[in-house]
């Protein structure tokens, strides 16, 4: 487990609204995937189908929380009034170290230039009230790694 | 398909900056398929079927009558996403004619972002549901932010530079400045100030982005023994394609082509079912909702490999009149209007007919192609003889 990070984005912005398939991912602080029973298929996000086995039944197992950046973008206009205080952001593509097909979206809380092929590792928030009510939501945040490695 | 029915007619409204109609979408929907029914040489009696996509503000029953179409026999609409729905509309028409459930169909769509509500923004922070749940709460709440990332990595993994892009943004303005429809009309814009104009999200400038519009626009389609007598020279649909390639319909990132147009399999059919070549193609109308899914579009159809893709837009070749495939010859969303793209079958069917303020010399094949980046794409090929 890593420290908690304040979110990147102000604390108002919009957040998931918690589902039977993407609880795992949105409250354990881990960066758990849908892996279905039968086969061991792995798939994000989350369907609550196996792609590869029409399988209904899913395990939400946490992989290593490190990858590089594959994709980004530095946003400069404000698509909606609570984000212009934040202009500009990031949003990073991160394709996972361990499964390399699957790829998480998110925010590089660092200050340093994002770019592709960087690595990244995986930090938490603070638990976020729920919109739903139920167990608080933390949402990944990516640090970039030295350069090394 | 295989030219079997036609496109007879083609309409529209005024096209307005987002907000500034003074027309509702259901005002401008009549507006344009009026028009379209005019252009055909018909009335509205005429008409006994209607397609559209999305929500135009208006019910298919309630158009035919306030229209006064005769009894309607076909009402349908194109499924799944937004504008990459455009050429799947046209379609459905085209299937309803050639099967005999329908003598005349209208085709159209309308927008009417003022009221309803504009595309470029984040329209409320409900909480994300789906695949929006890994998205809208990391600032990926809007289509720009999405395709510039998809246009960020398409441009890191085959080399392309900003130049590529501008390519695509000069075309439609050049073509825009002959257009009166156009809403960039008398709005020259210059490879300066493309590369002075402000960030939206890099790397996609203001001039990358499509407009947002309010207004209509409409066609007729029957069947190509009906279309040989009538006011119009037929825009014959030589050919079309609906789809997305096995396993590439989940979220765009998820798919292992990341990054691409979703055209693959559109291109590799329109070509396979028809027997031409892209290289035989005399203009082209691709949608741009951000011009860097535009640059992976033409690719993905097949004009070139991703890699040579900025060769293939550089040097002139989209600009009329003297490129090798004049591109958005009325200005296409960027420049003329952002009709959801469905302007650019009006502008398809006018080349073809020798009546575009664009127009290419000699067209016998003339390709729109819906908007990427959303599956199940679409595109629709028109021949001026079968």
């Amino acid at each position: 487990m890593t420290e908690a990070t304040p979110r990147y984005l102000p604390p108002q912005w919009t957040l998931p609204a918690i589902s039977d398939h993407n609880e795992a991912f949105f409250t354990s602080g881990e960066l758990r995937l849908e892996t279905c029973r039968a086969c061991g298929s792995v798939q994000h996000p989350p369907i609550g189908v196996c792609i590869e086995c029409g399988g209904l039944e899913h395990d939400y197992i946490a992989t290593t929380p490190t990858g590089r950046i594959d994709g980004f973008t530095i946003v400069h206009h404000a698509v909606h009034p609570l984000l212009a205080e934040k202009v500009p952001y990031n949003v990073v593509v991160v394709a996972l170290d361990h499964h390399p097909d699957l790829r998480v979206v998110g925010n590089v809380i660092t200050p340093a230039a994002v770019r592709n092929g960087a690595r990244v590792r995986c930090t938490w928030t603070d638990p976020l009230p729920s919109p739903n009510g139920g167990p608080g939501i933390r949402l990944p945040q990516w640090i970039l790694e030295s350069e090394e490695a | 398909m295989q030219g079997n029915a036609a496109v007879v007619g083609v309409g529209e409204s005024i096209y307005y900056r987002a907000g500034r109609s003074p027309h509702d979408a259901f005002q401008l929907a009549c507006i344009a398929i009026r028009n379209a029914i005019a252009d055909a040489g018909l009335q509205p009696g005429d008409i006994d079927g209607i397609v559209s996509f999305m929500h135009n503000g208006a019910d298919a029953a309630r158009l035919a009558s306030v229209v006064g179409f005769g009894n309607l026999r076909f009402a349908s609409q194109a499924w799944s996403g937004g504008g990459n729905l455009g050429a799947q509309a046209l379609l459905l028409a085209d299937a309803a004619v050639c099967a005999g459930h329908a003598d005349h169909v209208v085709v159209f769509r309308a927008l009417d972002q003022g009221r309803a509500g504009r595309f470029g923004q984040a329209r409320s922070i409900t909480p994300a549901v789906d695949e929006f749940a890994y998205l809208s709460p990391f600032g990926a709440a809007a289509p720009v932010v999405r395709n510039a990332i998809i246009a960020n990595k398409f441009m890191h993994k085959y080399g392309i530079s900003q130049e590529a892009l501008a390519d695509i943004s000069l075309a439609c303005y050049a073509h825009a400045q002959r257009n009166p429809r156009a809403v960039m009309y008398g709005r020259p814009l210059t490879r300066d100030d493309y590369h002075n104009s402000r960030w939206i999200a890099e790397p996609l400038h203001l001039y990358d982005c499509c407009q947002e519009n309010d207004g209509a626009t409409a066609v007729v389609v029957t069947t190509s023994e009906r279309a040989r007598d009538m006011r119009q020279p037929p825009a014959f649909i030589l050919g079309g394609a609906v789809g997305v390639e096995s396993r590439a319909g989940l979220w765009a990132l998820a798919d292992n082509a990341y990054p691409n147009g979703r055209f693959r399999s559109v291109g590799a059919h329109l070509w396979n079912t028809t027997g031409v070549k892209p290289a035989d193609v005399d203009v082209a109308q691709f949608y741009e909702n951000f011009t860097g899914t535009t640059l992976m579009a033409i690719a993905d159809i097949g004009f070139c490999e991703p890699g040579d893709v900025e060769a293939f837009v550089g040097d002139g070749n989209l600009q009329w009149p003297d490129g090798g495939l004049p591109l958005n010859t009325s200005g296409g969303n960027l420049a003329e209007a952002y009709i959801h793209g469905f302007q650019l079958v009006n502008e398809a069917v006018r080349q073809v007919r020798g009546q575009s303020t664009c127009q290419v010399a000699d067209v016998e094949l003339s390709l729109s192609v819906a908007g990427p980046g959303t599956p199940p794409s679409s595109a629709v090929l028109f021949a001026k003889h079968v």
